[in-house]
C-alpha cells in the first residue's frame, strides 16, 4: 500500500529467526586520531541585547552604535 | 617544524591564511615555520610571508596547479611531510583550506581537526574546535606521527612579527591524472556594481523573511551604500529566490566579521548565527521581542525593518553622512 508501511514478521518466521546464527564479531579498532576530551558551551551564553527603542525612533541610538564602532564620520 | 598550506588571491595572501599562520606559530613554539604556496601569484606573496614569521616558503609548480584542484594540492602537502617531517600542518578553515586537508588527511593516514579556534604546543597536541555551527566547543587531542588542523577563520589573530624575507624554494609535484579530476577549469566574475565584498566588509546589513518581498531590500541596499557596507541575507530569503546565494550570510553561506552586522528580520537560527559570530557588533532588528537572534545579539531594535532601515538612512543624511 504505502512503501512506508513496515513489512512485520509473522509468527512462524520470528520463531525461526530464533533459531538462525547470529555472527558477531569485535572490530580490530584503531585509536582514534582526533580524541574528544570534552565538549563545553562557548562564553558568552546567554546574554540579552540591549533593547536600543522600538521602530523608527530606535534610529539615533543605532546610529551611535555605528559612530561608536567607527563606521560615521 | 610547521607547516602550513597558505590561500592567496591576486597576488594577496588571504587573511584566513595568515590566521592559520598566527596560530600554526604558536604550536611551533619556536621551531621553524614553513609555508605551501600554489598557483599563479605565488611567486609575489610566498617571500613577504617572513614578516609573520615564515621561515622558509615551498612553491609547488606544476602547471596542472593553474587551477584549484584540492586533491592534487593534498599530493602536495604529502610530497612536503615525506621530506620535512613537519610536527603539524596547518591551513586556514575556509572551504579549499579545510578540502585540501581532507584529502591530505585521508591519503596519509593523517587525524585532522578542522575548524580550531586554539591550540596548545604538544604531543599528543591538544586543540579546541568548533562543533555544531558554533553552538559548541570540543576540546581534542590529535595523536599521530603528524598532526593536520584547520584555523576556523575570525578566531585567531593574524600578527606581524616582523621577521625578513621567506626563503623561496620551488618544487614540481609529480601529479597522476587521478590527482586532477577534480580542478577549476574557469573563474566567471560576478559582476558587483563596484559593491563591497561581503566577507570583508566592515559594515553589513542583511535582511530576512522580514523583508517580505525582493524590493523590500531596497532600503538595506541604500543604507550599505551610504556607509559603503554590504548586503547580505538568510537562506530563507535565498531559498525564496528573492537574492543570490552569494549574498547569504550563515553555516552554509559566508561567513563574516564586520565592525557592526545589522540583522534585519532574521530570527536567528543557529545556523544563520554560524555565519555571523564573527561580527564584533550584532544589532537585530524584529518585530518579534521573543526572536532567538536577541538572545545573540549586543542591540536590538523592536520595530518592522520597513520603518527601522529607513529611519537610519535618514538620521545618517541628516548627520551629514554619505
Amino acid at each position: 500500500e504505502g512503501l512506508n508501511l513496515p513489512r512485520y514478521p509473522s509468527v512462524p518466521g520470528r520463531l525461526r529467526a530464533k533459531r538462525k546464527p547470529l555472527a558477531s564479531s569485535a572490530p580490530a579498532g584503531r585509536a582514534p586520531g582526533v580524541e574528544k576530551l570534552r565538549l563545553r558551551l562557548p562564553p558568552g551564553q546567554g546574554k540579552q541585547a540591549e533593547i536600543l527603542g522600538h521602530g523608527a525612533e530606535a534610529a539615533p541610538a543605532v546610529v551611535e552604535v555605528l559612530r561608536r564602532a567607527g563606521l560615521v564620520a | 617544524m610547521t607547516l602550513v598550506y597558505v590561500e592567496h588571491q591576486d597576488g594577496r595572501v588571504d587573511d584566513a591564511s595568515l590566521q592559520a599562520i598566527a596560530l600554526a606559530r604558536e604550536i611551533a613554539g619556536g621551531a621553524p615555520l614553513h609555508a605551501l604556496l600554489a598557483g599563479p601569484g605565488a611567486e609575489q606573496t610566498a617571500a613577504g610571508l617572513g614578516a609573520h614569521g615564515v621561515a622558509t616558503a615551498h612553491i609547488a609548480d606544476h602547471e596542472a596547479l593553474a587551477g584549484h584542484a584540492p586533491v592534487a594540492l593534498a599530493r602536495c602537502i604529502g610530497e612536503l611531510i615525506e621530506r620535512l617531517s613537519p610536527a603539524a600542518v596547518a591551513a586556514a578553515g575556509s572551504e579549499r583550506g579545510n578540502e585540501v586537508l581532507a584529502h591530505a588527511a585521508a591519503i596519509g593516514d593523517l587525524p585532522l581537526a578542522a575548524n580550531c579556534i586554539a591550540a596548545e604546543a604538544g604531543d599528543p597536541l591538544t586543540v579546541t574546535r568548533i562543533r555544531w555551527g558554533g553552538s559548541l566547543l570540543e576540546d581534542a587531542r590529535l595523536h599521530g606521527p603528524v598532526k593536520l588542523l584547520t584555523v576556523a577563520p575570525h578566531t585567531v589573530d593574524a600578527a606581524e612579527v616582523g621577521g625578513g624575507p621567506a626563503t623561496v624554494e620551488r618544487f614540481t609535484p609529480s601529479l597522476g591524472e587521478a590527482d586532477l579530476v577534480v580542478r577549476v577549469v574557469e573563474t566567471v566574475q560576478q559582476s558587483s556594481e563596484g559593491g563591497v565584498n561581503l566577507a570583508d566588509a566592515r559594515f553589513v546589513v542583511s535582511c530576512g523573511r522580514g523583508a517580505g518581498s525582493p524590493e523590500g531590500f531596497a532600503p538595506a541596499e541604500q543604507l550599505a551604500a551610504l556607509l559603503g557596507g554590504a548586503v547580505g541575507c538568510s537562506r530563507a530569503v535565498t531559498i525564496a529566490g528573492w537574492r543570490s546565494h552569494t549574498d547569504q550570510v550563515g553555516q552554509t553561506g559566508t561567513k563574516i566579521a564586520p565592525e557592526v552586522y545589522l540583522a534585519c528580520g532574521i530570527s536567528g537560527a543557529t545556523q544563520h548565527m554560524a555565519g555571523c559570530k564573527g561580527a564584533k557588533r550584532i544589532i537585530a532588528v524584529n518585530v518579534d521581542p521573543e526572536a532567538p537572534i536577541i538572545a545573540n545579539a549586543d542591540y536590538a531594535v523592536i520595530g518592522d525593518l520597513h520603518d527601522v532601515i529607513p529611519a537610519i538612512t535618514a538620521e545618517l543624511r541628516e548627520g551629514g553622512a554619505g
